[in-house]
């Protein structure tokens, strides 16, 4: 970010960012309530879950991109806390991709006693 | 919420610059308290900040608990010694394998890599401390304390022994005894008691230390560098650190949270690992790999790095390929994320899986090997001085290829799973952890002893110790080779005497009792130079890096004025080079040093009531769940006194050069008194 | 913008606060280590949430047996909705907050983490209550009763209003005989000893006209020597547990959600130690505002801290994704059917 060299400097910089900040949250709400909705509009699954995974991303960049403001600091920290997420994400989709249904042993589980069964 | 040197101007006006911190009047913090800087001897020690004396603790740590991870090894090799032997019991035998492996990769290698960490970085990179000096005592005594709360069960382990508990407990075992990456259900709350309570807790611990450690040398390195000293002209000694310090902050998250599940199936009854309710174990084994594997190099990136270091020391010569070898140290952690499935072939992972893991296990060797080749450029054409490091570290190259070797035999599945949890996996690992990070370790020892204590270590017993360690180590693992292929089993508790495994059992044991002599011998020796030898000059070895510049010992301050960097090996150029170094200007104000604090050692004590009481709330002692939430209390209160207490920091006036009144000549910059 | 509780703005003070930038990398230690710490609580968590889906995947009722759990039946998606928007406009005022900060404006830098810490604990408690919920899950019964003047009367009745515990129907009944079947008493008064005239007002389910009984109540404090060593109970006590003389002849369970717990199911497990982990996040951040705000009225706060502020904030809004993340694929894709 450009430093301010003065106060007021400093005060202009941080109340332009005061309407960027307000946007950004009502735009996020927004986001939200479209999640919130999609999820009962009567669309294919891959659709819909296409539909939340783009809408998450959004937000999370959003977050921090400005709110955490990496767009207005060193690219450095957008690097590092990018090496987290990407082995973090490698890690998650290689492990779901590495369990299926197919190695559950059902008979292990089976002799679990059955816990209360649905009524009516 | 700690201090970081840099808020040094802030408190400037608070002292004036003295060249001794005695003379300074006692300190007040924000919480009106009297600081701990005026004290001497063992208070001194325990409130410390300073990186060279945090450096020597974790040191010392370290060589006892590679002193008692060894007793726990030559146990093991006693009870395996001759057939169908029963020197020790098969519970005693499974905990000695636990803790020995347990104890050598979290309380030994781990705290050593550390203590040259601490010790070395700051002096490497130009900087007068770590970036946080109170976050880098936290580490050490939060490692204490997990290390404290491991070991702390043996003595539960002789109370049992001797029949303080009675006699009708279910499970008996009071020492970890579920191997060190504890497998559930072998590790569930039906097959084993309070053992893996301490083993759990002591490793959250432990894991706790290593990550402040480890976030603290990244900002140091990224942040804290002198001027000049570019992020390609680091040592790769430093470079390694960071690289390590890195896959430490991602690995170790991934066993906090296996770990922790394992700790609520076994206090709360969750269904994690709980195949009967659902849970699946494999899991637990993939967590543990996903940090287990990057560990592996965690452990061994250290030790190239101080090899890659020594190298060139005694070559004359730059280090060979600088950039790959960074490059390659990278690669490799990186994808050292990407293989951890390796560890587990025989699971049945499907085909897709095993060819994809098996693939990348064989790309790993390809910057490993790459390091390798560069290190024999470093030698080719130098005027190679076989001192007792350079020993050290040639062992390291060829020890740890043979590891290396094996490991490439493991990455093609098929024979995997001919090799899998035999002995030959034990010499396998061993070859790469003994032979590769031992001997780096050992060899920054005797590198670098000249540097901590100002003492040389007795060269004549070195060379005894490298040839008894060298020779012990590979007359007790080679034979593992060939008894892992002929099918003995890892772990096993004993055999039988027509299996064909009796001579190279019986010489294995002897070899183990030579290394162990070597490694002792080599303990005594840094024992008795660090009270008795004699002292030596400050750059002994003829040093490349920055470390040597400085007087020694080195002075809490490590330099009186800021070196700016001209060239990698800098010090090297600054000697026979044309670049000289520059010095910055000192300010007049002295130099800004933290100030002491008792609170990290309070967060240290907090974390071992805590360990301790856990494991006695799944033993089921009363209240000791009260005990728990109290040593959780102590260290909050430990870190809100810590952040009320202030920064604070004195200032120092180094002795100027030429200083006749100085009384501690040695105090004045050897770089500028050669010159 | 500095209100006159702000300090003077000084020059010396913004130098300050710059000389901390005055690394290798231009970035401030504390922020380093801060997003440092974040990259590596990103493996953290994401350790966590693969479990969770991992177990999402494996068994498609959460559980290897079906019934065992109700997700979509025990989420409450109205309640976690509003938590998250609630988590996000705090995220919103922390950001102001560190932007107040850094502008020398410490009294708003006050109120806004004033509200941060409010809105904090309003998520915090829609946790608490969302847990308790879960917990003890949800039913729904209808009853047939007889009232003492030969009236039939049914109804039925959905957990939370009068059940504490739906794990079985058996335990459902006897709380609700002890519930009253909703009846409000009007009136209540002693006639002669022993004897009490009442009057009953029963709402009506369906929105009509309350039925209204009346009748007299016969109390032998002997006859009440209650089990649970509570000696004699009050005339007034113990015509309640007497049902007003009503019979109860049918009571049935119509549908129910099973309580979710730690050890009930995979899926308990997995949510509740992945969700708590993230409570626990949010209680931390709410403790280190507070001592901020706290310490802020301390004479050592200055400007020269707008970099505490902010790491603080950086730790905020990161409890901030995780709930993002969290929202999205643990609560709202259970809603996508065949997902």
């Amino acid at each position: 970010m450009g430093h301010a060299t003065t106060w007021k400097e400093a005060a202009k910089i941080e109340n332009s960012r005061y309407h960027t900040f307000f946007n950004l949250a009502m735009f996020l709400a927004v986001l939200t309530g479209i999640e919130i909705v999609i999820i009962f509009l009567p669309w294919a699954t891959w659709l819909v879950m296409g539909g939340l995974i783009v809408l998450s991303v959004i937000k999370f960049f959003a977050v921090i991109l400005w709110f955490m403001h990496l767009i207005y600091d060193k690219i450095l920290l957008f690097w590092l806390f990018m090496t987290g997420m990407v082995i973090a994400t490698g890690t998650m989709i290689a492990l779901m991709l590495l369990f299926s249904y197919e190695d559950v042993d059902e008979e292990a589980i089976a002799s679990v006693d059955p816990v209360v069964q649905m009524v009516a | 919420m700690s201090t970081a040197t840099a808020d040094a101007p802030h408190h400037a006006d608070h002292h004036h610059a003295v060249a001794d911190k005695s003379q300074l009047a006692p300190e007040k913090s924000w919480l009106g308290l009297n600081r701990p800087d005026r004290h001497s001897g063992w208070i001194d020690w325990l409130t410390t900040v300073d990186h060279k004396k945090i450096g020597v603790m974790y040191g010392a740590f370290a060589l006892f608990f590679f002193l008692l991870g060894g007793v726990e090894a030559l146990m093991i090799r006693v009870q395996l010694a001759v057939p169908e032997n029963d020197f020790i019991t098969a519970q005693l035998y499974n905990q000695f394998f636990t803790m020995h492996g347990t104890t050598m990769i979290f309380l030994g290698v781990m705290p050593l890599s550390a203590a040259f960490f601490n010790f070395l970085v700051p002096l490497q990179i130009g900087a007068r401390d770590v970036a946080f000096p109170r976050l880098n005592a936290f580490s050490l005594w939060t490692f204490v304390a997990g290390a404290f709360v491991l070991n702390v069960s043996w003595f539960f382990q002789f109370a049992h022994t001797v029949g303080w508990f009675g006699q009708d407990l279910r499970l008996t075992d009071m020492a970890p005894a579920g191997g060190w990456f504890g497998y559930v259900p072998l590790t569930s709350a039906e097959y084993t008691g309070i053992g893996t309570d301490f083993w759990i807790v002591g490793l959250q611990i432990l894991g706790v230390a290593s990550l402040a450690a480890s976030f603290n040398f990244i900002v140091t390195i990224l942040n804290m560098r002198a001027p000049g000293m570019t992020m390609m002209r680091l040592p790769v000694f430093t470079w390694m650190t960071l690289i390590t310090s890195f896959l430490i902050i991602f690995a170790f998250p991934a066993i906090t949270i296996a770990l922790a599940e394992l700790m609520f199936d076994r206090y709360f009854g969750t269904n994690f690992f709980r195949v009967e309710a659902g849970g699946q174990p494999i899991l637990w084994q993939h967590l543990f790999w996903v940090f287990g594997h990057p560990e592996v190099y965690i452990l061994v990136l250290p030790a190239m790095g101080i090899v890659s270091e020594i190298l060139p020391t005694f070559s004359k010569k730059p280090l060979f390929g600088y950039p790959i070898i960074v490059f390659s140290g990278a690669v490799i952690g990186f994808l050292g994320f990407a293989v951890w499935s390796h560890h587990m072939f025989t699971t049945g992972l499907g085909k897709i899986a095993t060819a994809a893991f098996s693939l990348l296990t064989m790309a790993i060797a390809v910057p490993t090997g790459v390091k390798i080749f560069n290190w024999m450029g470093t030698l080719w054409g130098g005027r190679i001085k076989f001192t007792v490091p350079m020993v050290f570290a040639l062992g390291f190259i060829w020890m740890f290829m043979m590891g290396g070797f094996t490991g490439i035999m493991h990455s093609a599945a098929p024979a995997d799973a001919q090799q899998q949890d035999s002995y030959f996996v034990v010499a396998h690992f061993h070859y790469v952890l003994l032979g590769g990070v031992l001997l780096g370790l050992l060899a920054g020892l005797y590198f670098w002893t000249p540097k901590i204590f100002g003492r040389m270590l007795n060269q004549k017993l070195g060379y005894w110790t490298a040839f008894l360690v060298i020779a012990g180590f590979n007359i007790t693992f080679f034979p593992m080779h060939y008894l892992g292929l002929t099918g003995m089993p890892r772990r096993t508790h004993t055999y039988l005497g027509d299996m064909g495994w009796n001579l190279w059992n019986h010489v294995a044991t002897i070899g183990a009792f030579i290394l162990g002599i070597g490694v002792l011998l080599c303990f005594v020796n840094i024992v008795w130079t660090a009270l008795k030898g004699k002292p030596c000059e400050s750059d002994p070895w003829d040093g490349r890096t920055l470390e040597w510049s400085t007087p020694t010992p080195v002075p809490a301050y490590n330099f009186a004025r800021t070196p700016v960097v001209q060239a990698r090996d800098c010090f090297w150029v600054h000697k026979h080079g044309d670049k000289k170094m520059d010095f910055m200007d000192d300010g007049g104000h002295g130099i800004h040093m933290p100030s002491q604090s008792w609170f990290p050692l309070l967060c240290g004590f907090g974390f071992a009531v805590f360990g301790v009481s856990m494991a006695m709330l799944a033993a089921g002692v009363p209240l000791a769940g009260y005990f728990a939430i109290g040593g959780l209390v102590a260290v909050t209160l430990g870190i809100y006194l810590w952040a009320l207490e202030g920064p604070g920091g004195y200032h120092l006036d180094p002795p100027k050069e030429g200083d006749e009144e100085s009384d501690e000549p040695t105090d004045a910059p050897a770089a500028q008194a050669a010159h | 913008m500095a209100t006159s509780a702000n300090p003077p703005l000084d020059e010396k003070l913004l130098e300050r606060i710059h000389a901390d930038q005055n690394t290798n990398t231009g970035i401030e230690n504390k922020k380093l280590i801060m997003w440092l710490f974040l990259a590596s609580d990103c493996m953290f968590f994401g350790t966590l949430i693969s479990t969770h889906l991992i177990y999402r995947k494996l068994y498609p009722f959460g559980h290897p047996q079906e019934g065992a759990v109700n997700i979509t039946g025990t989420f409450d998606i109205e309640l976690t909705s509003f938590s998250t928007f609630i988590l996000l406009m705090s995220s919103f005022l922390m950001a102001l907050a560190v932007s107040a900060m850094h502008k020398g404006a410490i009294q708003s830098f006050r109120n806004y983490t004033f509200g941060v810490i409010l809105f904090g604990l309003v998520f915090l408690g829609g946790q608490v209550y969302e847990f308790q919920h879960f917990f003890h899950g949800q039913g729904w019964y209808e009853w047939k009763a007889t009232a003492p003047d030969g009236q039939e009367v049914v109804g039925n009745e959905a957990n939370g209003r009068y059940f504490k515990d739906v794990a079985s129907a058996a335990a459902a009944k006897e709380s609700f005989l002890h519930e009253h079947y909703g009846v409000k008493i009007e009136s209540f008064a002693a006639q002669k000893p022993n004897e009490f005239k009442y009057k009953l007002k029963l709402p009506s389910k369906t929105g009509g006209e309350p039925m209204i009984f009346t009748g007299v109540y016969e109390y032998h404090p002997e006859a009440h020597h209650a089990e649970d060593g509570e000696s004699y109970l009050k005339p007034r006590e113990a015509f309640k547990h007497d049902n007003f003389g009503f019979t109860l002849d049918e009571f049935k369970q119509v549908k129910q959600v099973p309580g979710l717990s730690l050890q009930n199911s995979v899926f308990g497990s997995t949510f509740y130690v992945m969700t708590g982990t993230h409570g626990t996040h949010v209680a931390i951040g709410i403790l280190w505002l507070f001592s901020m705000l706290v310490f802020s009225y301390t004479k050592n706060f200055s400007v020269i801290n707008a970099v505490d502020v902010e790491i603080a904030g950086l730790y905020w809004h990161f409890v901030d994704i995780v709930w993002i993340v969290i929202f999205t694929v643990v609560y709202l894709v259970e809603y996508i059917p065949s997902a």
